[in-house]
């Protein structure tokens, strides 16, 4: 992209505009050269500016000694960010008025929190279910221990309150469990949140819903070294992303695109290059952050996905990265809901609030080439993830093995969480500790693996989830059959809470 | 006290009084619903069309309006509505003889089918068919009729020179439409509901194929794992009748909605030769569902076949080559073994393949037909009070005739509207009418897993007619009212958003505390107990069984079963708890067209009230009645329908 503007000023200094705009941009000023502290988010040191219709850039976060991740509001009037006041000061989630003001910290002591997003009103006052507040879900280093490759601090998701929940004061959910690392969530239109998992190396694209239920595969194999990131919702029902072979450090990668008709099979390559945090615009087109191959910084531009090309250069700053612009406009939020892991109570196993249950419909349904034999399997044993702590994960990695082949990951360690019965149909049905990262081997009636799960799973406490099969087809709706395990409606219990678990500040197990 | 207060309250203590006076009897039916409490003066002059008939050369469109119970004639050429007629209460299904001399409209109310003049739409004769007729549809000759009766669970075979039924043909449950071949020689039913299935097994419909020649039935083809079948269309080749249906979930637990795990939606595609197979394709997408097809019509070449979805406002435009080739059809028969037919019927990401196009429609898109020239598709927009015209090159909707509905929505009309979109759901999986089709029931049992975790606490469905007296809801009893039922309750055991909340909840709770109860056929209104029903009465109320034994208060029917509504609104154990029930106490369920809502006991485990006593009732613990003859139960059955 050629630079259309000048050096960048202090706030409120006015600049070259590229031309005139519809509608304020807010965006990311990256220092070129700085060090990532996780790929694909922006650099310390970065700041958050506006680019309004008149060509005006205005820093909003002066004062700030980085700040990243900007998300606008549904009513488009405050952005919420990741930021930190001083250099050695963690990453917090802020939130400010669009000009800048107004201040508030909505994070602390929680590790770096980063990438924050904003959520759909929603209420969690049982049972009537009343009083709506503004919710957040970020990603947080607070497990403050290491990825299960160990290269990382395991960054999570979180869900946290913004205004106070009636009679509860604050609430704070930890809403992914993966051991591997996620982030870069944005919200699609039905509410789930999308985000990307990385498993085995690679990132891939997955959802689930605000309060960590109904984990699912969105986009993404996790067999190969691809990584696709920063995914976004377009209007037309299409989600862009980028794509890169591993996760390149600056987060820069392939332009894809999918649609949500058929996103484990409409995947399109739309642009080979260096992009950055797709966005949605006005109209078809989208934001994106783009630079030459040969070098030189990111700037901002519109994407046209029917040209494929960059049909508008919108401002580029040499001395830094411009990316993660994003309309300064309101949208529609998408539709709310009620967490199921507030019916926890509800459960037939009594008191038990650290418990999920997961029922499978059948272990032989399965899109693998090597799905286990019918009949071959009578148990299903749950195997728990524990992260070393930092220093520990660290030597582990340092085995060097190769992460794409390597089950369990180096880093971690692991524990049995129990075993239950596989029914002759398949069907299993038991409760699981919750909130705890595990995957399951499925057993012969010998007692060894006929097949192992190679990824993380985990079900929030005091939610209920079903599996179809063990890697089935997710383009497949589930066979409507009452199985061996449901008729017997008893679930089988493995220890509930066998290990214990440490519970964060303020949040709510 | 004031003095009117204290007349009010004689006069309401002498009414009690004298009720129980006479032995508790409750001959009046109660009323049951609130329409003339909320009902806004807009609410009676909503037109709501539903049902659609084209005149063979295209150029009149009748239009049946089951809100004014009109019949409208529209000149497609104008797009002018022209006449109107035949005032019948629930006017749904339309049929034109082959001279093109008579117009038939059935009243769903009524349980009569009307002749009318096709140009004046003046009413010639009438003639009592079945319980809620539905489809019609003349013979070859056009000596006869056909008409699908939803209630009955039978067709009428009416002669048309003496406009009198002949014959009664056993269908399957809940007949709904009928289509019939190019020469009308036979005839194709679809079914509402499941034929009675072994408990926990899935929902099985009936096709039932009659020669209308003959007059009798010539088949039944089972559609499996599919119910609320409805619309119907024949390939124009002959080769294949299309059932816009549900293929339900309601045999695994109710933990989500992502992946199809709630219900999805599609079309069965049945081979017209004997004998011949089903196989089923969904409309749906992987993120996205269109609930409750309705309406299902072919383009005269047979390429495109369009499916209103009413609970998504719109229209599914297939290509029937691509559909054909998905299923190898080669020859009129479909290519697929079973168990490829079985995981096709499962497969959301296969409407990519056949799906041309999603045309927008106003609102609850019904009945729809495709002009004889191929060109136009009308689409009965039923809450929007209009019809889209959609044309079939451009798969785009070209234009609206409005049928002059008001322009004000209110309370209930906004009620209707929420209820029968899925809008409310994720991803649009299901709207209320998903599993209230009718605002009655679907038949089936459930397993809400989150009412006491999955595979047990397994819930019959219940109807929606006529319970705004009848607090507590839910089996269990545990919802006050409907506001807690239809507000957070269902939006976390079934829609999974945040539901129905202030205005909107109060517009739903006020539209289902609404809806009527239907006429009862054991009991035409103002109509004395038969002899036998009285009989049934004795055994309802008695005090001692037959060897002279008494029955405690608690144990007789009435005991529970109060009037007026048949419930004393509280819990009890009749012996009913199952090894899946984690408690053995339920609510009394109220007891007004008692016959319409099989499956019977809390999880619906019972085929029929006759098996209520003779099967799951081994204790007296539901009443004492094993000590009944043959008659007496046949009689306390009889009675009890008359509620």
């Amino acid at each position: 992209m050629s630079v259309a503007l000048g050096l960048a000023m202090a706030a409120g200094t006015v600049l070259a505009s590229a031309g005139p705009i519809e509608h304020s941009i807010v965006f990311v000023q990256e220092p070129r050269s700085a060090e990532r502290l996780y790929p694909g988010v922006a650099a310390e040191g970065s700041r958050i500016a506006r680019l309004d219709p008149g060509g005006t850039v205005t820093i909003l976060t002066e004062g700030f000694a980085s700040a990243a991740d900007p998300t606008v509001a549904f009513d488009g009037q405050s952005i919420l960010f990741a930021g930190k006041e001083r250099g050695d000061d963690p990453w917090n989630v802020w939130e400010m008025s669009a000009s800048g003001m107004d201040l508030r910290r909505c994070t602390d002591e929680l590790g770096d929190c980063r990438e924050p997003i904003y959520l759909p009103r929603a209420a969690v006052d049982s049972p009537n279910f009343e009083a709506r507040v503004r919710w957040i879900e970020f990603v947080s280093t607070a497990p403050a221990v290491m990825n299960d490759l160990g290269d990382e601090r395991l960054r999570s998701l979180y869900a946290a309150n913004l205004d106070p929940v009636p009679e509860r004061g604050d609430v704070l959910w930890r809403t992914t469990y993966n051991l591997g690392g996620d982030g870069s969530p944005s919200l699609l239109s039905d509410g789930r949140v999308l985000y990307s998992a990385r498993q085995r190396g690679a990132l891939g694209l997955m959802t689930i819903s605000w309060a960590g239920e109904n984990l699912n595969p969105f986009y993404g194999s996790h067999d190969a070294f691809v990584s696709q990131h920063s995914a976004a919702e377009l209007p037309g029902r299409l989600v862009a992303f980028i794509e890169s072979i591993g996760p390149r450090a600056d987060g820069g990668g392939d332009l894809a695109m999918l649609s949500l008709r058929r996103p484990l099979h409409s995947r399109e390559l739309v642009a080979r290059g260096l992009y950055r945090t797709p966005h949605p615009f006005d109209d078809e087109r989208m934001l994106v952050s783009v630079r030459p191959e040969e070098g030189g910084s990111y700037g901002i531009g519109l994407f046209d996905p029917e040209s494929r090309e960059v049909v508008r250069e919108l401002f580029d700053d040499p001395e830094w990265n411009d990316v993660d612009a994003m309309l300064l406009a309101p949208r529609e939020p998408p539709p709310a809901r009620i967490p199921t892991v507030e019916f926890a109570s509800v459960l037939d196993v009594g008191s038990l609030r650290s418990v999920g249950q997961l029922q499978c419909l059948n272990v032989y349904e399965s899109d693998r080439a090597r799905a286990p034999a019918q009949g071959s399997v009578a148990r299903v044993r749950l195997v728990e993830g524990v992260p070393r702590d930092l220093e520990e994960g660290v030597v582990a990695a340092s085995g060097g093995a190769d992460p794409d082949t390597t089950w369990p990951p180096p880093a971690v360690e692991t524990r049995p969480l129990g075993e239950a019965p596989v029914e002759e149909d398949g069907s299993f049905y038991l409760n699981v500790a919750g909130d705890r990262p595990f995957y399951l081997e499925l057993l012969d009636a010998r007692g060894k693996a006929v097949k192992t799960m190679r990824a993380w799973s985990w079900v929030r406490s005091g939610d209920q989830r079903g599996c179809i099969g063990c890697h089935e087809d997710k383009e497949l709706a589930p066979e409507n059959r009452a199985t061996q395990a449901l008729i017997r409606a008893q679930p089988a219990m493995p220890p509930a809470d066998r290990y214990g678990a440490s519970v964060l500040p303020g949040e709510e197990r | 006290m004031s003095p009117m207060l204290g007349l009010a309250l004689a006069a309401l203590w002498i009414a009690t009084t004298a009720r129980g006076a006479v032995g508790e009897r409750f001959d009046e039916r109660p009323v049951s619903d609130r329409y003339e409490r909320y009902r806004g003066p807009a609410d009676e002059l909503y037109k709501s069309p539903v049902q659609l008939l084209l005149s063979p050369d295209g150029g009149r469109l009748y239009v049946a309006c089951e809100g004014t119970g009109e019949v409208l004639l529209i000149d497609t050429a104008t797009t002018a509505v022209v006449g109107h007629g035949g005032v019948e209460r629930l006017p749904f299904g339309l049929a034109l003889s082959p001279d093109e001399k008579s117009l038939l409209v059935g009243s769903r109310w009524e349980n009569t089918v009307s002749e009318l003049d096709p140009a004046s739409l003046e009413s010639r004769r009438g003639v009592r068919v079945g319980d809620d007729p539905h489809g019609i549809s003349f013979d070859s000759t056009g000596e006869r009729f056909f008409v699908a009766n939803l209630s009955t669970n039978d067709i009428s075979v009416v002669d048309m020179a003496e406009f009198r039924e002949t014959r009664r043909l056993p269908a399957g449950a809940g007949p709904f439409d009928i289509a019939a071949t190019e020469e009308r020689r036979t005839l194709y039913v679809s079914s509402q509901y499941s034929e009675p299935v072994p408990f926990r097994t899935p929902p099985i419909l009936e096709l039932t194929v009659v020669d209308a020649d003959a007059g009798l039935i010539w088949e039944r083809r089972r559609l499996r794992s599919t119910v609320i079948g409805q619309g119907l269309a024949v390939s124009p080749d002959g080769r294949f009748v299309v059932t816009a249906l549900e293929i339900p979930k309601n045999l695994i637990p109710e933990t989500q909605l992502a992946q199809g795990w709630m219900v999805t939606f599609g079309i069965a595609l049945t081979e017209t030769r004997p004998g011949g197979r089903s196989a089923f394709l969904l409309i749906d997408e992987p993120n996205l569902y269109f609930a409750d097809p309705y309406g299902v019509d072919f383009t005269p070449d047979g390429r495109l076949l369009f499916i209103s979805s009413s609970g998504a406002d719109v229209v599914t435009v297939i290509d029937v080559a691509s559909a054909y080739e998905r299923l190898e059809v080669r020859g009129g028969e479909i290519g697929l073994d079973d168990q490829e037919i079985s995981r096709l019927a499962r497969h959301l990401g296969a409407s990519d393949s056949y799906v041309l196009a999603r045309v927008p429609t106003g609102r609850n898109p019904k009945g729809l037909r495709v002009s004889p020239d191929g060109r136009f598709v009308y689409v009965a927009n039923r809450l929007s009070d209009d019809i889209t015209i959609i044309d079939t090159n451009s798969l785009e909707a070209i234009g609206s005739i409005d049928l002059g509905g008001p322009d004000t929505t209110t309370v209930l009309r906004h009620g209707a509207v929420l209820f029968n979109h899925a809008s409310i759901s994720f991803q649009k999986q299901l709207s209320c009418n998903t599993c209230h089709p009718e605002e009655h029931l679907d038949g089936l049992s459930y397993d809400i897993a989150v009412d006491g975790g999955m595979g047990r606490n397994l819930v019959d469905n219940r109807s929606l007619r006529g319970i705004s007296e009848t607090a507590p809801f839910k089996w269990t009893g545990k919802n006050p009212t409907l506001e807690r039922q239809e507000g957070p309750r269902a939006a976390q055991l079934f829609f999974r958003t945040h539901g129905f909340v202030r205005d909107e909840n109060t517009a739903i709770v006020r539209f289902i505390e609404s809806i009527p109860l239907r006429p009862n056929r054991y009991r035409e209104t103002g109509a004395a107990l038969t002899e036998f029903q009285l009989l049934g009465k004795e055994m309802f109320e008695r005090e001692y069984d037959n060897f002279g034994r008494y029955i405690p208060t608690a144990n007789r029917c009435i005991g529970c079963h109060k009037p007026p509504y048949g419930t004393d609104r509280k819990r009890h154990d009749i012996g009913s708890k199952a090894t899946h029930d984690r408690d053995g106490v339920f609510d009394t369920p109220h007891l007004s067209n008692v016959h319409q809502k099989a499956p019977y006991l809390h999880d619906g485990r019972c085929y029929s009230l006759e098996e209520l006593w003779t099967r799951f009732n081994p204790d007296d613990t539901h009443g004492v009645t094993n000590d009944m003859t043959k008659d007496q139960l046949n009689a306390l059955i009889e009675y009890i329908k008359s509620f």
